[in-house]
C-alpha cells in the first residue's frame, strides 16, 4: 500500500517538475528555432520533433521553415520610355539560415522591411531599364498573330492621320508613339525581366539568411492618363474597323447591284440578240423555200402569185368592168 | 460490540478503499487516454499524425488510433476538388448565384501583348494531392485584407496563378485573348502553375484552368467593340440586301431572255411552217400545171377564171360596159391588171 503511494506520488512529481520546468520543448513541422543560453546562441533545430533544453536558462526564438510570401504594394514606375505604369509584385521567400537570420534581422517585421527595401528597389530599376513592352510579353508569338498584325496597321495609318492635323499635343504624340511601338520585337520579356529582378535582390539576402525563390511581376496597369490613352486608341482602333465593316459590306452591296445590272443587260441583250438571228434564220430559211420552189419556174409563180394578189385586194376595189376582157369572149359568141 | 465488530471492517474498507481510489484514478486516466485515441476519417478527407511535432503518418479514411494527451496531433486535409475564383467572387451559390459586387479589378485587369486593356476573369480548380506538403511546406498563417477562409497559402496559390495569367495574356493581341488563343492560354496557364506549385512543393494537383469572361474594359471601349459586332451584322445585312436584290431580278431576266429565244424560235419555225405550207400549195399546182403544154394552158385558164368567179362574186355591185360602147371612159380599167396576169 505505502509502496502503491509512493510510486504515485513519484509520478505526480516527475509530471509536476516537467510541466513547470519544462526541460523538454516540442518543434512542430514547419518551424524551426535557434535556442539562446545566455544570449548566445547555443543551438539551432532545423528538424521537428521533440527537443531538450536547459529549463530556465533557454530562450527559444521560433521561426517559420515554410516559404513565406512577399506582397509589395503597387508601385507607379516609369518605364524607359518615360511612361508610368502600376507594377504589383510578388516574391517567396524563406529563412534558410536561422541562427544568421537570429544575428541580422532578428524579427520577421523587420526581414518584410529588408524585403521591401530590397525588392521595391530591384523593380524599380529593371522596370525603368527596359521598354514597356519587355515587362508586358514574354516572347515574339505576337508578331505571328494575324489580327495583332491587321491592328498594328490600323494604328499606324491612324497615327499618320493624327500627325497630319497638327492637333495633337506633344504627350500626346509620346504615347502615341509608345502604342505604334507595342510591335517592336522584344529581346528579354518577362520572364527574364524576372529573373533580373531576383538576381539584383539575392545579393543582399544570404547576410540575412534568407533565400528569395522568386520575385513575378502580378499585375501591371497603366497610370490614370495613360489609360485614358489606351481607351481612346482602342474605341478609334474599333472605330475604323465598324466602318470598315460597314463600308465594305456597302461596297459588297454595291458590287451585286453592279453585278445585277450587268447581268441583266448581257443577258437580255443576248437574248435579243440570239432572238434576231433566229428570226433571221427562218426568214432566210422561208426565202429559200420559197426561191427554190419557185425558181422551177418563174413565169408561172408570177402568174400564180398574181392570182393570189386579185383574190385578196380585188373584191374591196369598186370596179367598172370592160367587156372587152377576155373574160366576157364568151358573152358574145359562144365558140 | 455491533461498533466493535464494525471498525475493524471499517479500517478494512479503507485500506481497500485507498487502492481502489488509485485504481479508480488509473482506469479513468486509461479510459480517457483510450477514448480520446479514436478518431475517424472521412472518405474525403486525409489525416496527417505528427509525434511531438514531427510529422509521423498520413492516415486513410476509417476509425484511426492514435497516442494520447497530446503527443500525437492529428490535422485534417479536404480531399474535395477545390477552386478559387480571380476577378470575381461568388456570395452565395445557388439555382440563383450572387455575386460580390466588389471591385475586383486588381485581378481582372490585365495589359495585352499589343499593349490594350482587357478584363479577364477565370476559376481555378485543384485538389490537395500530398496532404504533408500542403500543411508544412507553405506559410499558412492568417493575414488581414485577404477573402474569408483563406491564408497566405491561398494566396500563394492566387499570386502565381494570377502571375501566369497575366504573363500568357501579356503575349497575346487582345483579339487573338478574346478569341482563338483561349483555350491555348488554359492549357499552358495550366502547365505552368504547376510547374510553379511544383516548384514550391505545394502539394497540389491543378486540373483546370478556364477563362470566364474576357471582355474589354467596362463603358465606351466595350461599346465600341460591341460596335464592331453590329458592323460584321450591318455588313452581312448590307451584303445579303445586295444578293437578294441580285437574286430577286437576274432568274426573272434569264426567264424573259429564255421568251425571247422561245418566241424568235416560234416566229422562226412558223416562218418556215408557212413557207413550206404556200411551197407545197404552189408545187401541187404547178405539178398538175407542168404535166403537159396542154395541161399548162387548162391550169392558167382554171386559175384565172376561178378568181375572177370569186372576185366578181364577192363584189355586189360591178359596172360592165360594152365593148361596143365608144364613147364611155371607163374611170377604172382592171382590164390592163388582168392582162399583164396573162
Amino acid at each position: 500500500m505505502n509502496k502503491n503511494i509512493k510510486v504515485f506520488v513519484t509520478i505526480i512529481i516527475i509530471v509536476i517538475v516537467v510541466v513547470i520546468l519544462r526541460p523538454f520543448f516540442i518543434l512542430p513541422e514547419g518551424e524551426q528555432a535557434v535556442v539562446t543560453r545566455f544570449g548566445k546562441i547555443a543551438k539551432v533545430h532545423t528538424e521537428a520533433g521533440l527537443k531538450l533544453k536547459v529549463p530556465a536558462v533557454d530562450q527559444i526564438t521560433r521561426y517559420s521553415k515554410k516559404i513565406l510570401s512577399w506582397d509589395g504594394d503597387p508601385q507607379r514606375l516609369p518605364t524607359s520610355e518615360q511612361q508610368y505604369i502600376w507594377v504589383d509584385t510578388t516574391a517567396r521567400w524563406r529563412i534558410v539560415d536561422p541562427k544568421v537570420f537570429y544575428q541580422r534581422v532578428t524579427e520577421m517585421d523587420e526581414a518584410y522591411a529588408r524585403l521591401d527595401n530590397v525588392i521595391e528597389s530591384a523593380v524599380k530599376t529593371v522596370v525603368a531599364q527596359y521598354p514597356l513592352t519587355e515587362s508586358v510579353r514574354s516572347s515574339n508569338i505576337i508578331l505571328e498573330s494575324g489580327t495583332a498584325i491587321l491592328n498594328f496597321r490600323s494604328e499606324d495609318s491612324g497615327n499618320a492621320g493624327k500627325n497630319g492635323d497638327g492637333a495633337s499635343s506633344a504627350e500626346e504624340d509620346s504615347v502615341n508613339e509608345l502604342l505604334a511601338n507595342a510591335f517592336a520585337p522584344i529581346d528579354f520579356g518577362r520572364e527574364q525581366l524576372s529573373e533580373e529582378m531576383i538576381e539584383r535582390s539575392q545579393g543582399s539576402m544570404p547576410e540575412y539568411g534568407i533565400e528569395l525563390l522568386d520575385v513575378v511581376i502580378r499585375q501591371i496597369r497603366y497610370s490614370d492618363d495613360l489609360t485614358q490613352s489606351v481607351y481612346d486608341r482602342m474605341i478609334s482602333e474599333r472605330q475604323k474597323v465598324a466602318t470598315g465593316f460597314r463600308s465594305d459590306g456597302n461596297g459588297r452591296k454595291a458590287e451585286w447591284l453592279g453585278m445585277l445590272n450587268r447581268d441583266r443587260d448581257i443577258k437580255l441583250s443576248e437574248a435579243e440578240t440570239q432572238a434576231a438571228k433566229i428570226r433571221a434564220e427562218g426568214d432566210e430559211e422561208a426565202a429559200r423555200i420559197y426561191s427554190e420552189a419557185y425558181s422551177a419556174d418563174p413565169e408561172f409563180y408570177k402568174f400564180w402569185k398574181a392570182m393570189e394578189s386579185y383574190r385578196k385586194v380585188l373584191p374591196a376595189q369598186k370596179k367598172v368592168l370592160s367587156t372587152d376582157m377576155e373574160f366576157f369572149d364568151y358573152l358574145y359568141e359562144s365558140d | 460490540m455491533a461498533d466493535q465488530k464494525i471498525t475493524p471492517e471499517k479500517s478494512k474498507n479503507r485500506k481497500l478503499n485507498s487502492g481502489m481510489l488509485l485504481g479508480i484514478i488509473i482506469a479513468v486516466i486509461v479510459l480517457i487516454a483510450v477514448v480520446s485515441s479514436f478518431y475517424t476519417v472521412n472518405a474525403n478527407e486525409r489525416a496527417v499524425v505528427t509525434r511531438f511535432g514531427r510529422y509521423h503518418a498520413t492516415m486513410e479514411e476509417g476509425l484511426q488510433w492514435k497516442l494520447p494527451f497530446g503527443i500525437d496531433q492529428v490535422t485534417k486535409v479536404t480531399q474535395k476538388v477545390l477552386s478559387k475564383q480571380f476577378g470575381f467572387r461568388t456570395l452565395q451559390a445557388g439555382v440563383s448565384t450572387t455575386y460580390d459586387q466588389k471591385d475586383y479589378s486588381h485581378e481582372s485587369e490585365m495589359l495585352t501583348g499589343d499593349l490594350n486593356i482587357v478584363d479577364v476573369t477565370w476559376i481555378i480548380e485543384y485538389r490537395i494531392t500530398d496532404p504533408k506538403a500542403w500543411l508544412f511546406n507553405v506559410d499558412d498563417r492568417r493575414f488581414s485584407g485577404g477573402d474569408r477562409y483563406e491564408d497566405n497559402r491561398d494566396k500563394t496559390l492566387r499570386d502565381i496563378t494570377q502571375s501566369v495569367m497575366n504573363q500568357l495574356v501579356g503575349d497575346r493581341a487582345i483579339l487573338d485573348v478574346m478569341s482563338n488563343e483561349r483555350d491555348n492560354i488554359e492549357f499552358q496557364a495550366l502547365e505552368k502553375i504547376q510547374e510553379n506549385l511544383d516548384f514550391f512543393e505545394l502539394g497540389v494537383k491543378l486540373t483546370k484552368v478556364r477563362m470566364q469572361q474576357v471582355v474589354p474594359p467596362e463603358g465606351e471601349v466595350q461599346d465600341a467593340f460591341e460596335d464592331v459586332n453590329k458592323a460584321t451584322q450591318d455588313r452581312e445585312r448590307l451584303i445579303n440586301e445586295g444578293e437578294q436584290a441580285y437574286y430577286a431580278e437576274i432568274p426573272r431576266i434569264e426567264g424573259e431572255a429564255k421568251q425571247l429565244l422561245a418566241e424568235a424560235e416560234g416566229y422562226r419555225q412558223s416562218r418556215i411552217n408557212k413557207a413550206n405550207a404556200e411551197v407545197a400549195l404552189f408545187q401541187a399546182i404547178y405539178d398538175e400545171y407542168n404535166r403537159s403544154p396542154r395541161s399548162k394552158q387548162v391550169t392558167r385558164d382554171r386559175l384565172y377564171y376561178e378568181m375572177l368567179t370569186e372576185v366578181l362574186q364577192k363584189s355586189d355591185n360591178t359596172d360592165l360596159i360594152d365593148r361596143g360602147l365608144e364613147n364611155f371612159l371607163p374611170l377604172k380599167n382592171i382590164g390592163t391588171g388582168t392582162g399583164e396576169g396573162r
